[in-house]
């Protein structure tokens, strides 16, 4: 029918990428600036953009082999150890993930908009926004994605408009041009590992209905569409900090993006604080984020155990994420512990499951034919 | 013959076009549609509703622009449990509803002929009731509910204007409020320190917290609408004023408000009176008071969780099939084409297709000249 056919669309899979990672990368990627120049970030960023592009090649590529569900696929294909163990590096990487976006939600919200409530009331309220999110199918946050887009985007890019004014061009000639190409190719791992849960995307497959040419290209000109939005924001709020803040105040800042815009100003400015109507229009995605996180959860623990009721399911994997956050203390070490064990650990393997076996599928058709 | 009065609409007035209202015979109504829709593909299915009542029901649609799927739904629906009387089409509305505990209408429901004949040459389907001068109009999505029927009857730069204006509306009757307590209890550094101190200035000697304030403000204002309305004519009238402007300037003159609260209470009413369907008003004004206590408790992280939370439910709705935020949650759905009839309105010419309510086949409303001496 009209409604309930349970599916997401290649345009809102577009939305849904843009909206998942956004406001997370917007305030995650500085990490990777550590120790690095200034240019060296910037071209650390496109190369790691550069690869996720590839990457999203293959693995629209390998979406074509894959019949109905991917466990089921694995499960045929290498076996059910195999499918039972690449399931659970998802979960592993996917509470990583959530414990970290809860804590980094929850921190900015604290520093940025209410110094005086409780961090632990903020990850609460980002836990409940994304199960609630969750418990409902596929094309409810497919909807959500399309409806958010558009608002999200154009104030980002009014407020990106207002702050640019403030950029002095001596910054960016002040900054060390030295380039080291390995240390910007390290760096680029450390982006493309940030882009790397489209990967999840292999257990929205059968929920995925292209309108527009074959479901293969379809699907790849999607992701990459919304790749490529989300890349092209970033790089300009990045661009944009440099020149603004100059390379020492740009290394220094934890998150470039929301300082740059508590120094944005509209003409005939009435109101002071931009960087607060900046941030309530970066949490929608990082709560869509976070029921997107939940989603991928719910569906990949029912497609292992094949039972238990949904809301019981996402209620689990709610109390295993807050308890993670408590765990982890503060925002520093769920950063640190997402970035050693989720993206420098688990991340490779997640990419290399469908990299691998795309390249067993090829090997097989051509000994085939 | 007997000759019945055809009333004017009073609950969805006009500024172009028709004055009809419906009038509480289904005969009269049937023909006032009858008389805008002259097509043989109309189509009215009887059904009699109530064991008791024994009311006549129709389902009117055009029979080949309708979707069928809709249409088979509807009647599901209409086949209702053994109920002892049906005595309006408010009633029947809540009886057909699928999510009984949303606040948010399911069906439009118009006082208008024209407005109902407008909507059957979209494709959706109509109910009318016998004894009930309004009748239901479904599938029904949020933005039908910003729409009225002289959107098409004037020049499309003014309606998108009058229909942005419409959906600012919503969000100030459903946000307003809230947005204030955040912004006076949590983020005063957002405003210029000059509206800062004079709105600490304003609020001086008021014994209540914003959100105290605002809340007995809001209840106020609901006791002067309730008031209104069961009064008569003349009288209701009077005690809008007496208690817009007697009761509000007393208040502030007592200390017991402030200035700025009235303002925004008042200006809270009047997005809620802006949106022309009562009924989704009414659910905005209702779900106003969550967002209040989430702005009290959260400051602007709770009035981002009141607009998230409310289009998730949104988006989870759908009315026979339908979701409810279409055709901007779904746009790719009628080739973006809907688009040009939503937030804001392309002009005429442009508006070759039915919305995606209508059967697929059935699509295109009005071709160009061209194209028809081709196909001739």
């Amino acid at each position: 029918m009209l409604a309930n056919n349970r599916k997401i669309s290649d345009h809102q899979i577009t939305r849904l990428l843009f909206g998942d990672l956004i406001a997370r990368l917007m305030l995650l990627l500085p990490y990777a600036k550590a120790g690095a120049s200034g240019w060296e970030f910037l071209a650390a960023t496109g190369l790691g953009i550069l690869w996720t592009l590839l990457y999203v090649r293959l693995l629209a590529g390998f979406s074509g082999y894959v019949q109905g569900s991917f466990t089921a696929y694995l499960r045929e294909r290498a076996g059910a150890g195999v499918a039972y163990a690449v399931d659970l590096l998802m979960i592993m990487f996917l509470l990583l993930h959530l414990a970290y976006l809860v804590r980094l939600t929850g921190t900015v919200c604290r520093i940025f908009l209410l110094p005086e409530t409780r961090e632990n009331v903020l990850l609460i309220c980002t836990l409940l926004a994304g199960t609630v999110t969750a418990a409902g199918d596929g094309q409810v946050r497919g909807r959500m994605a399309e409806i958010f887009f558009l608002p999200v985007a154009a104030a980002l890019a009014i407020m990106l408009l207002a702050s640019a004014g403030a950029v002095k061009p001596e910054h960016f000639y002040d900054s060390s041009p030295s380039f080291n190409v390995m240390e910007i190719f390290i760096r680029s791992g450390a982006v493309f590992g940030s882009f790397c849960e489209v990967t999840l995307i292999l257990y929205d497959l059968p929920h995925i209905r292209c309108r527009s040419c074959g479901q293969r290209r379809a699907l790849q000109r999607a992701m990459q569409k919304g790749i490529l939005v989300t890349a092209a924001f970033l790089l300009v709020v990045f661009g944009i900090a440099l020149g603004v803040f100059g390379e020492a105040g740009f290394l220094r800042l934890p998150w470039p993006a929301l300082t740059l815009m508590s120094s944005a100003s509209l003409p005939g400015g009435f109101l002071q604080r931009w960087d607060v109507v900046f941030l309530a229009f970066l949490l929608p995605g990082l709560f869509l984020a976070t029921g997107s996180a939940f989603h991928h959860l719910g569906q990949i623990w029912r497609e292992i155990f094949q039972k238990g009721s949904h809301i019981r399911v996402l209620a689990g994997m709610c109390t295993a994420a807050l308890l993670l956050s408590l765990l982890s203390g503060d925002y520093e070490n769920a950063m640190q512990m997402y970035f050693k064990w989720g993206i420098c650990t688990l991340v490779p393997l997640m990419a290399a499951v469908p990299v691998f076996l795309g390249i067993l599928e090829r090997m097989k058709k051509k000994c085939g034919s | 013959m007997i000759l019945i009065e055809i009333p004017k609409a009073e609950a969805e007035k006009s500024i172009r076009g028709s004055r009809e209202a419906f009038t509480e015979d289904i005969g009269t109504n049937i023909s006032l549609i009858e008389k805008r829709v002259k097509d043989k593909a109309l189509k009215a299915e009887r059904w009699t509703l109530g064991r008791r009542t024994q009311t006549e029901t129709v389902l009117l649609y055009l029979e080949d622009v309708a979707y069928r799927e809709i249409l088979d739904k509807a009647r599901k629906k209409l086949n209702l449990p053994d109920i002892d009387s049906v005595m309006d089409s408010g009633m029947l509305e809540q009886l057909i509803k699928e999510k009984v505990w949303s606040p948010f209408p399911e069906c439009q429901t118009s006082e208008r002929p024209d407005r109902v004949s407008q909507a059957l040459l979209e494709g959706r389907a109509a109910i009318l009731l016998d004894h009930s001068p309004e009748a239901l109009i479904l599938p029904a999505t949020a933005d039908t509910m910003f729409q009225t029927n002289d959107d098409y009857y004037r020049h499309f730069l003014v309606v998108s204007f009058l229909r942005l204006i419409r959906y600012f509306s919503g969000f100030l009757a459903a946000f307003l409020p809230g947005l204030y307590v955040a912004a006076s209890c949590y983020h005063t550094q957002l405003l210029p320190t000059n509206l800062v101190l004079s709105l600490a200035e304003a609020r001086a000697g008021v014994p209540f917290p914003v959100l105290l304030e605002i809340l007995l403000m809001e209840l106020a204002f609901e006791l002067i609408r309730e008031a209104g309305l069961r009064m008569p004519g003349a009288i209701g009238n009077t005690i809008g004023i007496v208690g817009g402007l007697i009761v509000g300037q007393s208040a502030v003159s007592a200390n017991l408000v402030s200035p700025m609260t009235v303002v925004v209470v008042a200006l809270t009413a009047l997005g809620s009176f802006s949106i022309p369907n009562e009924e989704f008003s009414e659910a905005l004004r209702l779900i106003k008071y969550g967002n209040i206590f989430l702005g009290g408790a959260l400051g602007i992280v709770g009035i981002v969780l009141g607009v998230y939370f409310l289009i998730l439910h949104l988006a989870r709705l759908q009315s026979f099939g339908v979701p409810y935020l279409s055709p901007f949650a779904v746009p790719e759905v009628n080739d973006f084409q809907d688009l040009r009839d939503g937030l804001i309105r392309w002009p005429m010419r442009t508006l070759l297709r039915r919305p995606f309510f209508a059967w697929h086949r059935q699509r295109i409303r009005m071709r160009k000249k061209e194209e028809d001496d081709a196909r001739k």
